[in-house]
C-alpha cells in the first residue's frame, strides 16, 4: 500500500492509502484525463465531453480498485457525458458506467456474456465485485 | 424529437435492418496470433432513445456524414430490439416523425430511460460490424 497525494486544481490536496498503482491505474487514469479535452459533439450525436468532477470521481474509483499487473484496462467517453471504465482479464470483464447525475453502473462479462449488472452503491459492494473479477 | 409519441412502430418490421453509427472512441484493434480484429465496446450502446437509421431508407455515406471520421456502422436486424432477453433487448421502436430514415430504439417498459448495461451488450453481441 503507498500513500497518494492527489493535488487537482481546486485549493486543497487529498492525502490517502491507495492500492499500489500498476500499469492498469496508469493507463486509465491517463486516459480519463484526457476525456476532458474532447471536443463538444466528439460522437455526432451531441454529447459534451465528460465533466472535470465526473472524471475526478472516476480518477478515484479507479485508484480503489485494487487489481494487480495482469488486469488490461480503458476509459472511454459516453454519450451524453458519461465515462465508463473497463477492466479486462482472461474471459472476465468488470465495466462501470458513472453518469453525469451522479450514478454508477456496474456490468459483469464472462466471455462477452452478461453475467449481471446494477447500481454501485458502496465500497464493499466494489470489493466484492473486484473478488469475482479475480 | 418534438411531437413524438413513444410507442412501437410496426411500419419498422422486425426482418429490417437498423444501423447505429459507432464513433471512434468506441472502436478497439485487438490483435491476437498476428490477427488484428475489430471490437466495440457495449457503450456505444448505452443511451437514452438511441439514435438508428434504417439501413433501407439511407445510404452508409449520408448516414456517416454528420459523424466523426472512422466511425462504423453497427448493422442489426429490428427484432434484436424488440425481442425481449435474453435473446434481445426488450425495447420499443419509435419512428421519427420528421425522417423516415430515423428511428430511436428505447426501452418497452420506460422509453426515456437510458439503456442498460445488459441491453447493450445485447446489441454488440448481436450487430455485424459494417
Amino acid at each position: 500500500m503507498s500513500s497518494v497525494a492527489y493535488a487537482h486544481e481546486a485549493q486543497s490536496v487529498e492525502v490517502f492509502t491507495a492500492p499500489r498503482l500498476t500499469h492498469f491505474h496508469r493507463e486509465v487514469i491517463s486516459q480519463l484525463f484526457k476525456k476532458q479535452n474532447m471536443d463538444q459533439n466528439w460522437d455526432g450525436y451531441g454529447s459534451s465531453p465528460p465533466s472535470r468532477e465526473l472524471i475526478d470521481r472516476a480518477v478515484n474509483l479507479t485508484i480503489m480498485l485494487n487489481f494487480d499487473e495482469t488486469t488490461q484496462g480503458q476509459a472511454l467517453a459516453l454519450e451524453g457525458g458519461g465515462v465508463q471504465i473497463e477492466c479486462s482479464k482472461g474471459n472476465r470483464e468488470l465495466h462501470f458506467s458513472l453518469f453525469p447525475e451522479g450514478t454508477v453502473e456496474y456490468l459483469k462479462l464472462e466471455q462477452g456474456h452478461t453475467v449481471d449488472e446494477g447500481p454501485v452503491y458502496s465500497t464493499s459492494q466494489v470489493r466484492d465485485l473486484e473478488l469475482w473479477f479475480d | 424529437m418534438p411531437d413524438v409519441q413513444y410507442v412501437d412502430s410496426p411500419e419498422v418490421q422486425n426482418s429490417e435492418i437498423l444501423w447505429r453509427i459507432v464513433p471512434p472512441n468506441y472502436i478497439q484493434i485487438v490483435s491476437d496470433s498476428g490477427t488484428s480484429t475489430i471490437r466495440i465496446s457495449e457503450g456505444a450502446f448505452v443511451t437514452r432513445e438511441m439514435s438508428v437509421f434504417r439501413a433501407s431508407r439511407i445510404t452508409k455515406d449520408d448516414a456517416l456524414r454528420r459523424f466523426p471520421p472512422g466511425s462504423i456502422v453497427a448493422a442489426f436486424p429490428a427484432s434484436l430490439a424488440r425481442d425481449l432477453p435474453p435473446a434481445g433487448a426488450g425495447c420499443i421502436l419509435v419512428l421519427d416523425p420528421a425522417d423516415s430514415s430515423h428511428v430511436l430504439v428505447c426501452d418497452k417498459d420506460n422509453p426515456h430511460k437510458r439503456l442498460k448495461g445488459s441491453q447493450a451488450n445485447t446489441f454488440r453481441r448481436g450487430a455485424t460490424l459494417v
